[in-house]
Order: structure tokens, then sequence, then C-alpha cells
């Protein structure tokens, strides 16, 4: 019974627990240095295979997503109410777009150029299934984009979403000879709009 | 070639750490976290079990893998899942569930890019971040040919992920339950983080209704705050980028879905109670070691007929079998650079050399090696053998016939290497005749 | 025998070595991975205080010259040709007697500080500079395959970057390499640090 497994696994641990207990240290701010995160952020996000752009209004993202036909984000939020139907379909051929807005950015040094690294997505629940789209779609406001993972961590809510994740880019693999190649399982692309959160649609 | 690509991402593995002038201070504050954690191990699988059965999750807990494998059935076949799609899991790998699940009418298919090239040609995988590096494309252009039709003389990498992406994505969404691993369960939220490259634990939690993640319970970390350090080390050392393309956190189940977690023993909470080895549950599968190291690299992990492999391999496997898995400790120079790049600094080298007198002492060492050090170590207790010995050897090298010293079973040395030379004196002889007898100890 | 975890039978040369070496202020052995297993690994024995002596005063011969002598110039030696330092694991890793490549850090290297102090000298980098050579004791002979392919690979590289000589603090290593390359009839040559250091023989 798992009950008893549950009782067996924890008497064995505190049997071999190793007699000198070791304290949790500190985690210091690591100094920042002095860096545009925006443009380290777009720099490390182009490394990984993604784009990012500008937009003053919902329909200036017309005709910028790579490898798929022009849309606004407006009709790419309209269609992304459809994703459920469109995962019942064969979507091998179709260019479901996913659209969402993102919690925060977090940028991340890399030698001597500078990188942005993942943006936070949150708050799938009910609107998983829209993680089979063809293309990704984010929007971020600037201002939240912050210098490593661990300010990142301090602005998402774990335990308020069943699920967020962190993405650096589109899918990607290297496992035959090590050799990247995009779009492996998930999203083909992840294309990012810098839109205040005020210009929301 | 297997020595190039993984060289190559310990060579972007340095380049990333360069990068981050705290990167010694991190490694030592990971390692602290993960000390602290297993050193009050119950205390946080408690709180884990407790954050995630509040948000909704159903805790299970099994002691060993076949147990592990019971549980996975029994929840499949309440759920009437005849198909299951799994992204890539070492614990799923040790308990052998493909196996048992396959045997028992269930179908298993595996989701990420290299371990479904193993699974269909029938190997294990061969190393933990990229389970099929040692085949050329060439190899699995032909593999593909044979068990989902493309065209065998198409080798691009790109052509073939895409017919893996084509053939997957039916199965996603027939799949009946989806399976993950679990690189990191935080207590404090009852999360659980899944980091691919290539999506497909996300994809293959969220589109099935059901959702199984085995996890190790030395996989525990105690804050949320605690995975920005683990993050920033993980995919720098694993393969040389700031980080995973997705790096996923789940939180109880989906709006609609069903969420099962197992917290998997076999074997952990023993090894906790042994001195020398405990620090090897602070690994968090990063395989920075195995990149590193000179032997895995030419040899390829299939080589060490373990689950685990590499350095990693080579400490932890003695614990699930120290009879099978007495030689590979051998199959070391010590060169310690596994310690080195360890991002939650596992002694490695030493625990090498630890294991080593565990098999010597249990009389596991081959015989012609304990007969060797018998020899050599009662010639090296006493002086007046010693020199005798040096006395006689050069003279007896110089004498004994090529295809005697360079007999192949005889002398393994000669195979590949011409023996040295000996000088004429040793270097004691020229002491004395030039220094004078004065300075030499009695 | 330590290396392979044979402890009883290593014992007694272990204790041996206690005996002979314990009244002396320094103890200088001009092996890398010797006196690595002296400081480092005979730890199964009682810690006698003299035991814990001559643990404490054994030194590597590169670091007692750099280190404790601190010594500035070598007006006897001159070896004007091109040299590629091979950092044996004991002495980077082992003895830190320079920087591992996989530790992030200011770089030293105590081997080149001293081989930079002779004239004409001339010091060629290698691309995997502290890759193991495969000696790795027993290692040679029971995984010796492996072993031979290392050390191969290690002498393609440092062919490719126009070496002349291989010097190292640690002759088992050299012996490995020199036994591969004869084998493979390159003519790189092979020397104990000393050797250069003391402007001869060679």
């Amino acid at each position: 019974m798992s009950n008893s497994s549950r009782e067996q696994i924890l008497s064995s641990i505190r049997a071999n627990l190793p007699p000198k207990r070791v304290e949790h240290p500190p985690i210091p701010v690591f100094r920042r240095s002095d860096v545009d995160l925006k443009s380290s952020f777009e720099r490390h996000l182009e490394e990984a295979g993604g784009a990012a752009h500008e937009i003053r209004k919902p329909a200036g993202g017309r005709g910028k997503i790579g490898g798929a036909p022009s849309k606004s984000p407006g009709d790419l939020f309209g269609r992304s109410r459809d994703s459920r139907d469109a995962t019942r379909r064969d979507d091998s051929r179709s260019t479901r777009t996913r659209r969402c807005r993102c919690r925060c950015g977090a940028r991340t040094v890399w030698s001597c150029r500078k990188r942005g690294g993942p943006a936070y997505a949150g708050g799938f629940d009910s609107e998983r299934p829209g993680i089979l789209s063809q293309h990704l779609v984010v929007f971020l406001d600037p201002v939240e984009i912050v210098a490593d993972m661990h300010e990142g961590y301090t602005r998402v809510r774990l335990d308020q979403t069943a699920y967020g994740c962190f993405m650096m880019g589109p899918s990607a693999t290297g496992d035959i000879e090590a050799t990247m190649v995009h779009g492996a399982q998930g999203a083909r692309s992840l294309n990012v709009f810098f839109l205040p959160r005020n210009g929301e649609v | 070639m297997h020595d190039r690509f993984l060289w190559a991402s310990r060579q972007r593995r340095d380049l990333q750490a360069k990068a981050i002038p705290e990167w010694e201070e991190l490694r030592e504050i990971a390692s602290k976290i993960k000390e602290h954690t297993l050193t009050h191990l119950d205390r946080y699988l408690e709180e884990f079990e407790c954050n995630a059965t509040k948000r909704g999750a159903h805790v299970h807990w099994a002691r060993d893998a076949a147990e592990h494998n019971e549980i996975v059935l029994s929840i499949l076949q309440a759920h009437g899942v005849e198909e299951l799609i799994e992204s890539k899991s070492m614990l799923q790998e040790e308990c052998g569930m493909t196996h048992y699940l396959e045997s028992r009418g269930i179908s298993v298919v595996e989701s990420d890019l290299g371990e479904r090239i193993q699974q269909l040609d029938g190997q294990p995988p061969s190393h933990i971040i990229a389970p099929a590096i040692h085949k050329t494309r060439q190899d699995v252009a032909r593999l593909f040919a044979r068990t989902i039709g493309t065209d065998p003389n198409n080798d691009d990498p790109h052509f073939l992920t895409e017919a893996m992406r084509n053939n997957a994505r039916p199965r996603f969404l027939a799949a009946g339950a989806g399976m993950t691993g679990g690189n990191f369960a935080i207590a404090e939220t009852g999360t659980f983080m899944v980091c691919t490259n290539e999506g497909n634990a996300d994809i293959g939690a969220a589109v099935p209704r059901l959702h199984i993640a085995s996890i190790g319970i030395e996989k525990t970390i105690p804050r949320v705050q605690d995975m920005g350090v683990f993050l920033r080390l993980l995919t720098r050392s694993a393969l040389g980028e700031p980080a995973t393309q997705y790096s996923s956190h789940f939180t109880g189940p989906r709006k609609g879905g069903e969420l099962h977690i197992v917290l998997v023993d076999n074997g952990r909470s023993r090894r906790l109670g042994m001195a020398d080895f405990w620090h090897s549950l602070k690994c968090i599968r990063c395989s920075a070691c195995m990149n590193t190291c000179p032997v895995y690299r030419r040899s390829g992990g299939l080589a060490y007929g373990a689950t685990y492999s590499g350095p990693i391999g080579v400490i932890l496997d003695p614990t699930i079998d120290e009879y099978k898995y007495s030689e590979l400790p051998f199959h070391s120079t010590l060169c310690g650079s596994c310690s080195d790049v360890c991002p939650v600094k596992i002694d490695i080298s030493d625990q090498i050399l630890k294991w080593r007198r565990v098999m010597a002492e249990k009389s596991y060492l081959r015989l012609a090696k304990r007969l060797s050090f018998a020899v050599a170590g009662h010639i090296f207790a006493h002086p007046e053998e010693f020199h005798a010995v040096e006395k006689t050897s050069g003279p007896a090298l110089d004498y004994t016939p090529h295809f005697f010293l360079y007999n192949r079973s005889l002398n393994p040395w000669g195979r590949d290497r011409e023996l040295p030379e000996m000088a004429k004196q040793t270097f004691r002889e020229w002491y004395v005749a030039n220094r004078g007898k004065e300075d030499v100890e009695q | 025998m330590s290396n392979s975890g044979d402890q009883a039978n290593a014992a007694a040369a272990e204790r041996l070595f206690v005996d002979i070496f314990k009244e002396y202020d320094y103890i200088i052995g001009p092996a890398g991975s010797c006196v690595k297993q002296v400081r480092c690994h005979f730890d199964t024995m009682d810690q006698t205080d003299d035991v814990k002596h001559v643990r404490e005063h054994t030194y590597e011969l590169v670091e007692f010259l750099h280190d404790v002598l601190e010594i500035e110039s070598f007006p006897w030696a001159e070896f004007p040709h091109p040299v590629v330092i091979h950092n044996s694991c004991s002495s980077v890793r082992g003895l830190g007697l320079a920087k591992p490549s996989e530790i992030m850090g200011t770089p030293f290297n105590k081997t080149e500080a001293l081989l930079s102090k002779v004239k004409g000298l001339v010091l060629v980098p290698l691309d995997r500079p502290d890759e193991c050579c495969g000696f790795g004791g027993t290692f040679c002979v029971t995984d010796e395959a492996v072993s031979a392919r290392m050390g191969f690979d290690k002498i393609q590289d440092q062919l490719r970057h126009g070496a002349e000589y291989v010097v190292s603090p640690d002759m088992s290593c050299l012996m490995h390499q020199q036994g591969v390359a004869r084998r493979a009839e390159i003519g790189l040559k092979y020397v104990h640090v000393a050797q250069v250091l003391n402007g001869g023989p060679y």
C-alpha cells in the first residue's frame, strides 16, 4: 500500500541522514554591469533562434512573423480561441499561431555579446492545447525585462498557475550529429513583440 | 567524431562559465543547497508532497523500481490507457519501465528525438542529454527508412527531424497519457520542473488529459529562489547554452486534467547513509562530467553497460550492484576533470578512488592484478630487494627477445607503444659517483 | 597499487616512505603523480605526527623551485627549441601547479613561469592544454586501447602546434607519450622539466 511505502521511505531516509547537517547557504545579489537589458534580450533571443519586433499598435504586427501568412496580433488572438479545435485537425500544414502575454523577460549576459534570456509565459491553464501551435507569438513589455534568472524567479508566482514556462526560443534539437535544428516538436518560431501593457488589444 | 562533438560541448561550457564572474561561487552555493536539502530530505519531501497535493496533484511513493512500475501501470489501467507518450527520463530508464509496460500491453512512444532514435533501434540511450550522439546522420537515415519509411538517401538532420516531428504529432494527439521525469522538485510550492529543448515534455504534459511524472527523491530543492542558481548552472554545464529552449514548471494538474507524481527511492535513501558516496545524490543530471571525460569521449556510453555511464555512472552504478559493476571504477585515469566541471561539486574523482579501495578489499580485483600488487608491495617495502630488481631489470630487458617483450597477451604496454629505454645508471648510482658517498643515507 | 585501491599491499611501502623521510624539512620529488599520492592519498594509515609531517613537507620539484626557493633565473640553462608543456593531471588538479582549464579564475602555470626563464626556449600552446594523456597508472595496461588513443591524440595536438620537445614534471606521462610517439614513428622528444632547468643532460 502506498501509505506504508511512504512511511518506509521516510524511515529509511531518517535512518540514513548524514550526521553533519548542512545549513542553507545565503544567495547573494550578484552585481550587475551597466547594460541595456532590452538589446541584450533581443540579441540572446536571436541567437536561440527567435526574433524580436517593435510595434506601436497591435495592427503593426502585420507581416512580421516569419514563415506564416501576414496576420496582425489581433487576428492571431482571435485564432487562438480556436486553438483547441486546431489541435484536433492535422495541423502539420496549417499555420496556427498561439499568442500570449508574457509576465517578464530575463536577460542573460554572455561573453562579450549581451544576450537576453528566456521569456516567462504563465497561465496556460485553460489553453494548454495551444502548445501544439506551429508558431508562437509573445507580447512583452520591455520594462519587465530583468537582469538574470534570480530576479526572474522573484517576478513569477509558481503556485498560481498549473503551467509556466521560461522560453529561450523555438523548439530545437541537436540530437543528430549535434546539428542544431529548429522546430523539433514544439513551435517552429518564437516571435516576441515589445508592447507595453497599456497597449493590449 | 563522438570525441569531437562532446569536446565542443565542453568548450562551449567553458565560454559560458567564463562570462559569469560568479561561476565558481554559484557552484559552491548549488553544492551547499543540495547538501542542505539532502541532510534534511525527509522534511522537504513531506513539504513537497503537502504543497503538490494542495494544488490537486496525486503523490505516490515507490520504494523501488518494481513498485514504481506497478504504480504507473495501475494508474494507466484505471484510465484505460493503451498508448503512452513519454519525455526523456533517466529514472524511467533505470526502472526498466518501458519494457515492463510494453509486456503488459501498453505501448510507450518516446518523444525526444534522440530517445526515439534509440528506441527504434532497440538500444538504450548512450548519453544523458544526447542519447543518439554516437550515431552518424547516415545511421539515422537508414534507421528511419527502415522504421518510418523515409528516403534512406536523405541524411540531412533538418529533414530527419521534420520526419520525426510529423511522425510524432499524431501520436501525441492519440496518446492516452503523457509521462515526464522531473529535473527539480520545489518543496515550497509543490512544483516540479522539466527542462527540454524540443518542448516535448510540454506537449506530452499538455495534450493528453493524464500526466504522470516520475521523480527521484534526491531531485528535491527547498525554495523557488534556489531555482535561479540551478537554472543558471544546468544548461551551461550540459550544453554550453544559457538555458534550454523550454524550462517548464508544473504545479498541480491543468484545468480538466489529472496529474500523478511518483516519488522514487530505488536505493537512494540507502546511498544517503554511505559516508563516502552520498554526495553523488547531489547530481542534477547535466552530463558535464561525460563531456569532459577523456575516457568516456573515446569509449561512448554504451561501453559502460549500465543505465548511467561516464564518471557519474562509475560512482552511481556500484551502489546499485557492487559486484556487477566492480570493474567500472577502473575505467578512469583519475584525471580529476569531472570533479572540476560538476556544477554541484560532487567529488567524483575521489569517489572513484574510494570505490577502487572497496573493490580491492572485497577481492573484486582481477587475479593478475592482485598477484602483481602483492609482489610489488613486498619489493617496495624492502629497499635491498628494490635495488636488486633495479640492477637486473635493465640488462634483462636488453637480453629478452623482442617477440617476448612485445607479446600482445603478456605485455599490453607493447601493443601500441615502444618500451622505454633503460638508462645505463640508476639515479642512485649516478649520485653516489658524482656527489660523494658521505651524502648518501645509510 | 594505491591508485588501484589496493591499500593492503601499498601500506608497507607507504610506511617505509614515512620512516625514511620523517626527519627532513623538505622532501622533494621530481614526479607530480608520486607527490600527489603522498600529499593527497596517504590518508588510509594512522595520521601520526610523523605521517602528517611527511605529507605536509613533500613537494614536487617545480612547486619547490617556484614557491619555496623562488628561483628567478637559470643562468646555466639554454634551450633554443619550440617546447610544449605537458600539464599532467596530478600536477595541475592534484597539486595546483597550474589553473585547470575548466576552473574559472586568473590563469597561472608554475612550470611555464620557470621555463620562461630559460634562455632561447619558445613555448607553444595546445588545443587541449590539460586533457589527460592516458597514462593513469595501471589504466595504461588494463584499458590499453583507450589509453593509447588518448596518448596518440595528445601527440597529434603537440605536432599540430609545431613542438619539437615536450617538457613535463611527470615522468610517467612522458614515458607513455614517448612510447606511443616512437611506435608511430613521430620524432617528438620528451624530456623532464628538471633536465631543462638543469641545463641537461638530455
